[in-house]
C-alpha cells in the first residue's frame, strides 16, 4: 500500500469545552489536555514524515482553553521547523478577546468559527453547561475576527430542529460580514422525509438570494452551491480529494495516539483506541493505517451507476464511518440530500449562465479568479 | 424513510462543464486593467501618506521659487533696500575658512541679504551652513537670511513675508540697517 506525505493535521489539545453542542461528536467533555512534551513530539514526529508542508489545525474540545499551550507549539514550530508548519485552529468563537485576537493576528494562526447562523439557530444548538446559548458571546467576536480575517469562514451545522431556520441563518451570516460559510448537515441526527421536504424549500429560497448576490457583485462562498457548481464547471470530485484519511490527512488526540480523521477521535476511550493507527511517540502502525486508506479508496457499491458520480459527497469515509460503521457504506441521508440539492444548484447555475452574471463566469471559469479576486478587494478595502 | 437511490438519468446541466469554456478577455482582460488602474491608485494614495480620501488625489503643492523670491524681495523694498540679485559672497568659517557662496539677493552696503533655499540649492545651503549663517546674523557680517521652500499651505506667503520682516526687524534693532 502506498502512502503519501501527512499534509493536514487536527490536534486536539484538549476534550475540555465551554459548550455542550446538542450534535457534537467529540464525546464526553473532561479536563484531559495535551501535556506540552506530547504537543512538542507530535511536531518531531510531523517534521519525520515529510519534507513537505503540513498545515496543523488546533482542535478540541475548544482549543483556546489550551492558548498557552497553542503558543508554546506556535513559537516552536516556528523556530526550530521553519517553513514546514502552517498553524490553522477551529474554535467555537467564544474566548476570541481582543488580547486573543491579537495574539493570533501577530502569529498568522487563521480559523474557523463554529457558528450555525441566525440566534435562534445557535441557542437551540450550541449552549454551555448551564444550557444558555452562545450567539451573543460569538457575535461580539465577530467584528474583530473580520477585521482580522476577512475571508474567515464560517462553519455551520444544519440539524432537524433547526432547518425552518436555515435560509434565514445563512442571509444572517452574509449580512453579519461572513463571505464564506461551509455548512453541512448532522449527519447523525434522525431526519425524517418531511424534514427533507423542509430542506429542500430552504435551499431553493437560498438559490434565489445567492443569484441576487452573484448578479449584484458580491463575492460570497456557500459551500453546498458552490461545491457541486465546481463538480461540473471545473472539476469531478475523486476519491481522496474530499476526504483522505489516514493518509494525508490524520488527527492526533490528546494523548498523543494517531486517528485516521478528528471524527475517530471520539472520548479516546478503549472504544476509540481500537481505530488510533500509531502514536506520536512510537509512530504509525502501518497495518492498521494501510487498512483504513484501502478500505477508504474502495467504491461504494450501493453507487455503481449512479449519474451523479463524481459530482456527490460520498466520499467522506469519516462521515461514512460515523453514521453506518462502515468506511465505503453511505447513509441514506448523504444520497437523500445530493439528490435533492443537485437539481437546485444546477438550476442555480442555469439562470447564472443564461444571465450571463459576470461574477458567476469570473468564479467558476476564469483559473486566475482567487489571486485577481484578493488583489481587488485588497485595493477596495484600502480606498474605502 | 429515507432511501438510497441510483439515479439513472439526469439531464446535462445547461452551464458549460469543465474545459468548455473560458473567460473572455473582455471580461478577465477588463478586470486585469481595472486592477492595474486600482494599483495606480493605491500607489497614488500611498504617496499622499495622510491626506484625508475623497476626490481625485493631487500631488502636494508648492510656492514656487519666482514666486517666493518675488515675496521676499517685495519686502526689502518696503523697508528701501535694494538687492542685487545672485551675488557671490565669502561667508567666514572658523579663524581660517571661508566659504563662497552665490545668494539671491545682496546689499553690499549694508552686508545684507537672503537665499531662498529651493531643491537645487540644497547641496550650496546645507544644514551646518545655513546653522553657520544663523549665527552670524547676530554677531558679524554678512549678515544672510536662509529661508526653506515649504509645502504650501494655508498662510504661506503670509508666514514668508514674515519670517522676512522679523529679520530685517531684529537687524534694525541692532542698528545693521
Amino acid at each position: 500500500m502506498e502512502t503519501g506525505a501527512v499534509k493536514s493535521v487536527a490536534l486536539c489539545l484538549t476534550h475540555a469545552c465551554n459548550l455542550r453542542c446538542r450534535y457534537c461528536y467529540a464525546g464526553v467533555k473532561d479536563g484531559r489536555s495535551m501535556k506540552p512534551d506530547t504537543a512538542l513530539r507530535t511536531l518531531d514526529f510531523l517534521s519525520a514524515q515529510s519534507a513537505g508542508p503540513c498545515a496543523v489545525t488546533f482542535f478540541g474540545g475548544e482549543p483556546l482553553l489550551q492558548l498557552d499551550l497553542i503558543k508554546e507549539v506556535v513559537a516552536l514550530g516556528k523556530a526550530q521547523y521553519s517553513g514546514k508548519f502552517v498553524f490553522r485552529m477551529a474554535t467555537n468563537g467564544t474566548l476570541l478577546t481582543p488580547d486573543v485576537l491579537e495574539y493570533l493576528r501577530a502569529s498568522g494562526v487563521y480559523f474557523s468559527l463554529s457558528l450555525d447562523g441566525s440566534p435562534d439557530q445557535q441557542n437551540f444548538n450550541r449552549m454551555d453547561a448551564t444550557g444558555k446559548g452562545s450567539y451573543e458571546r460569538v457575535d461580539a467576536a465577530i467584528d474583530g475576527t473580520l477585521a482580522f480575517n476577512p475571508y474567515t469562514v464560517a462553519v455551520s451545522v444544519v440539524t432537524p430542529e433547526t432547518v425552518e431556520f436555515l435560509a434565514g441563518g445563512v442571509k444572517h451570516l452574509f449580512g453579519r460580514g461572513f463571505r464564506y460559510i461551509v455548512q453541512t448537515l448532522n449527519y447523525s441526527a434522525d431526519w425524517r422525509s418531511e424534514d427533507i421536504r423542509r430542506l429542500k424549500r430552504q435551499y431553493r429560497d437560498l438559490a434565489g438570494y445567492y443569484y441576487d448576490s452573484l448578479k449584484a457583485g458580491k463575492k460570497i462562498y456557500y459551500s453546498p452551491f458552490d461545491s457541486r457548481i465546481q463538480t461540473w464547471a471545473q472539476k469531478p470530485i475523486e476519491r481522496g480529494e474530499l476526504c483522505d484519511l489516514a493518509n494525508s490527512q490524520i488527527a492526533i488526540a490528546a494523548s498523543g495516539r494517531i486517528y485516521p480523521c478528528v471524527q475517530f477521535v471520539a472520548e479516546d476511550d478503549d472504544a476509540a483506541r481500537e481505530n488510533a493507527i500509531g502514536d506520536v511517540g512510537s509512530g504509525f502502525d502501518h497495518v492498521k493505517r494501510n487498512w483504513f486508506i484501502e478500505q477508504n479508496r474502495h467504491d461504494v457499491e450501493s453507487c455503481a451507476g449512479c449519474a451523479l458520480h463524481g459530482r456527490c459527497a460520498t466520499f467522506c469515509g469519516c462521515v461514512n464511518w460515523r453514521t453506518t460503521g462502515h468506511l465505503n457504506q453511505i447513509p441514506p441521508l448523504i444520497c437523500e440530500h445530493e439528490r435533492l440539492l443537485m437539481p437546485i444548484v444546477d438550476r442555480l447555475a442555469n439562470k447564472l449562465w443564461k444571465s450571463k452574471v459576470d461574477l458567476f463566469k469570473r468564479k467558476f471559469y476564469d483559473k486566475s479568479y482567487a489571486v485577481s479576486s484578493y488583489i481587488e478587494d485588497c485595493l477596495i478595502r484600502k480606498v474605502e | 424513510m429515507l432511501q438510497i437511490k441510483q439515479i439513472t438519468r439526469y439531464d446535462f446541466p445547461r452551464y458549460p462543464p469543465c474545459g468548455q469554456y473560458v473567460c473572455p478577455p473582455s471580461t478577465t482582460g477588463g478586470k486585469v486593467r481595472d486592477v492595474v488602474a486600482l494599483l495606480a491608485l493605491a500607489a497614488l494614495l500611498d504617496a499622499c501618506d495622510e491626506r484625508p480620501l475623497g476626490g481625485v488625489p493631487v500631488p502636494p503643492k508648492y510656492v514656487s521659487e519666482v514666486d517666493a523670491r518675488q515675496i521676499i524681495n517685495q519686502v526689502f523694498i518696503d523697508r528701501d533696500i535694494t538687492l542685487d540679485s545672485s551675488q557671490i559672497v565669502s561667508i567666514p568659517m572658523g579663524a581660517h575658512d571661508t566659504l563662497t557662496l552665490n545668494v539671491d539677493g545682496f546689499n553690499d552696503s549694508l552686508q545684507v541679504g537672503y537665499e531662498y533655499v529651493y531643491w537645487d540649492d540644497q547641496l550650496q545651503f546645507t544644514p551646518p551652513v545655513c546653522a553657520t549663517l544663523d549665527s552670524l546674523n547676530l554677531a558679524s557680517t554678512p549678515h544672510i537670511l536662509t529661508v526653506d521652500a515649504e509645502p504650501d499651505k494655508a498662510g504661506a506667503e503670509m508666514h514668508l513675508q514674515k519670517v522676512v520682516e522679523d529679520f530685517l526687524d531684529s537687524l534694525a534693532e541692532q542698528g545693521v540697517i
